[in-house]
């Protein structure tokens, strides 16, 4: 019963990983462009940096949170444990995206404000 | 136990229902709120709306399945229903807090990348509410 739950859990959270990684990385580069003013080349480049530490870190955070001490002894316990693992996975995944947007979104704004100031 | 089952279920049901309605209507509507050109979006703002939407199915599916578990197990069809109208409740008010935060920094963006032209003139406000009064009688 519990082995079912963790192999459905790597599968739903590294299908998700994938997924977001590959929207991320189509949408992330128009702007990004336009956090670095149109430099392409520069920004294709941080968009790559982005997409392998994003790979990284969101697959190391999902195979460290597999393990769990809890007994699964019914359907409903099976159910309960999975949508508490794949949430944790998806609201981290989440807070972190919005934090990235935030910093570049920052990043940006500090651009913008400089090129004012000159 | 099956009633349990039935709970979450359902429980799981309409919070993602409601979940994607929300997110559709801020897909469809965001991109033409802080697009540069009013009458078409840009890429710009078709893939920042992309970016917003995938952020908002995150974070809520999140919360919706991290806070399955929690309430007290229900027994019968009653205390089944009162868990459900907890929860789901729960929900909807999380998912309006992200919206409104989410509208928020749109407001923002749309600031930061339309910076204002000068104020509607009277006389346009008028012709607008006169418009909105004609079509809803």
């Amino acid at each position: 019963m519990i082995l079912g739950c963790y192999v459905f859990y790597l599968l739903v959270g590294i299908c998700v990983i994938v997924t977001v990684g590959q929207i991320l990385h189509h949408n992330g580069r128009v702007f990004i462009i336009d956090c670095l003013d149109g430099n392409e080349k520069a920004s294709d480049a941080v968009n790559h940096l982005l997409l392998a530490a994003y790979y990284l870190l969101n697959i190391a955070l999902v195979v460290l949170n597999l393990s769990s001490r809890q007994p699964v002894d019914s359907f409903l316990s099976a159910v309960e444990l999975c949508s508490a693992k794949i949430g944790i996975v998806l609201l981290t995944l989440g807070l972190m995206h919005f934090f990235n947007m935030l910093v570049l979104g920052t990043i940006k704004l500090r651009r913008c404000q400089a090129q004012s100031t000159k | 136990m099956s009633i349990m089952i039935w709970t979450y279920g359902f429980y799981l049901v309409l919070c993602l229902a409601v979940t994607i309605w929300v997110a559709q209507t801020l897909s469809s509507h965001a991109p033409i709120f802080v697009a540069r050109n009013e009458s078409e979006p840009d890429q710009l703002a078709r893939s920042l709306t992309q970016l917003i939407t995938v952020g908002f199915y995150l974070v809520n599916i999140g919360i919706i399945s991290l806070t399955l578990k929690y309430g007290q197990a229900a027994i019968d069809a009653v205390e089944a229903l009162e868990l459900l109208s907890t929860k789901v409740g729960a929900i909807l008010v999380v998912l309006g807090f992200v919206h409104f935060v989410i509208l928020a920094k749109l407001f923002n963006i749309r600031q930061r990348l339309n910076p204002p032209r000068g104020t509607t003139t009277p006389g346009q406000l008028d012709q607008a509410i006169r418009k909105d009064a004609g079509q809803a009688y």
